[in-house]
C-alpha cells in the first residue's frame, strides 16, 4: 500500500507549487526524506523513510541506464 | 495523470522514453536557471542534485510538447550545428529529425581531420562511441559485429556513418565547416549564414569566448592538432584511411566547390 501512497503523493506534489517549493528548500538528502515522509502523512499518504530512499535510488539508476 | 502545460513553465525536457509503444517526455525542474553550461546535461545534473527535483518529475506523453508550443510559442530555431566529434547516433537522428521538423532552417556540419577525432575518441570515449551502447543498426552494423571488431574499426565506422549522412543531406541550407576554419568562421561566416546581425560588443564577446576551452571555460583554448597527430597509431591510421578518409576528402571537395561557387 505504501508504495502506492508514495506514487499518489508524487502526483499531489506535482500539482502543488507550494509543496514543491517547500521540498526544494531542502538540499540535504536525509532531511529531504524526513520532510517527504512528514508532508506525505499530512496529505494522507503513508510511506516509509526507506521507501523514499529506494525511490530516489531507482530514479537515479533509471537516468544512468540511458547510457549503458 | 494529465499534466496542465502551465505547470511546466519552469521545467525542461530531460529525456524521451518509450513505454508500451508510446513516447513520453521526462521533465526536469530548472527554475530560473539559464542554459549557459557547455553541455545541457550539466545544467540538468546540477538541478537533479536536489533530491526534490530527482524524485518529483513530470512525465507526460510526447504530445504535451505540441500543446506547450501552442500555449507558449517558443522562438523558432535560427540554425543547427552538427559535428563529428563525440556525437554518434544522436547526431544522425537529430540531423534527420531537424530536417523533418524544421525544414528551411540552415544547418552547419562541422568536421575535422578524422584521425584526430579518432585519437580523441579512443582516449576518452563519448557515450555514443562505446560499442553496443547505441543500437548498432543505426550505424549499419549488427550487435555481434560491434563486439568482434577492433575498437579502432568501430570508432571509424561510426565516424564514417556520420560523415556519410552529412554528405547525403548536403543542400543549400547546409554549410560545411572544417575545424581549421575556427574560430574566425564563427564571426566571419556564421552570422550571414544564420541571418543574424551581431553588434561589435557581441563579436568581441565571441572572440573572448573563443580563447577559452569550450568544454571547460576555466581553461584557455589550446589547439591540440599537433598533439593529436602524434597520438595516431598504425591501427588508427589504417581504419581511418580505409573507412573515413574518402568521406573526409569528399567533404573537403564539396566545401571548396561551394566556396568557389559562392565567390563566383
Amino acid at each position: 500500500m505504501s508504495l502506492e501512497d508514495l506514487e499518489q503523493f508524487q502526483q499531489i506534489v506535482l500539482r502543488d507549487a507550494s509543496l514543491q517549493a517547500a521540498l526544494r528548500e531542502t538540499a540535504d538528502r536525509e532531511a529531504f526524506i524526513e520532510l517527504t515522509v512528514r508532508l506525505g502523512r499530512e496529505s494522507g499518504c503513508v510511506f516509509t523513510h526507506e521507501e523514499v530512499a529506494q525511490a530516489l535510488r531507482a530514479r537515479r539508476r533509471a537516468l544512468l541506464e540511458r547510457w549503458v | 495523470m494529465t499534466t496542465d502545460v502551465r505547470q511546466l513553465s519552469k521545467w525542461t525536457p530531460l529525456r524521451l522514453y518509450w513505454q508500451e509503444s508510446s513516447a513520453f517526455v521526462d521533465w526536469c525542474y530548472v527554475g530560473e536557471q539559464r542554459l549557459t553550461d557547455p553541455f545541457y546535461d550539466q545544467t540538468v545534473e546540477r538541478s537533479l542534485r536536489n533530491p526534490c527535483n530527482l524524485l518529483f518529475r513530470h512525465q507526460t506523453p510526447i504530445e504535451t510538447l505540441g500543446q506547450l508550443q501552442e500555449a507558449e510559442p517558443c522562438l523558432p530555431p535560427r540554425g543547427f550545428i552538427f559535428h563529428t566529434s563525440r556525437c554518434g547516433s544522436t547526431l544522425i537522428s537529430q540531423m534527420l529529425a531537424s530536417l523533418r521538423a524544421f525544414p528551411g532552417v540552415p544547418r552547419i556540419f562541422l568536421y575535422r581531420e578524422p584521425a584526430e577525432v579518432m585519437v580523441s575518441q579512443l582516449r576518452r570515449r563519448g557515450a555514443h562511441m562505446i560499442p553496443g551502447a547505441i543500437e548498432p543498426a543505426l550505424f549499419d552494423m549488427d550487435m555481434a559485429d560491434v563486439f568482434r571488431m577492433p575498437q579502432e574499426e568501430y570508432v571509424a565506422r561510426v565516424l564514417a556513418k556520420i560523415c556519410g549522412e552529412a554528405l547525403r543531406h548536403l543542400d543549400d541550407e547546409a554549410l560545411l565547416l572544417n575545424y581549421r576554419q575556427l574560430p574566425e568562421a564563427v564571426w566571419s561566416a556564421l552570422p550571414g549564414f544564420f541571418g543574424v546581425d551581431y553588434a561589435e560588443p557581441d563579436l568581441e564577446r565571441m572572440r573572448r569566448a573563443s580563447r577559452l576551452d569550450a568544454k571547460n571555460p576555466s581553461l584557455a583554448f589550446a589547439d591540440d592538432t599537433a598533439e593529436k597527430a602524434r597520438g595516431v597509431t598504425d591501427a588508427v591510421r589504417r581504419a581511418c584511411e580505409q573507412l573515413v578518409e574518402p568521406l573526409y576528402q569528399k567533404l573537403e571537395a564539396a566545401r571548396t566547390a561551394r566556396r568557389h561557387r559562392r565567390s563566383a
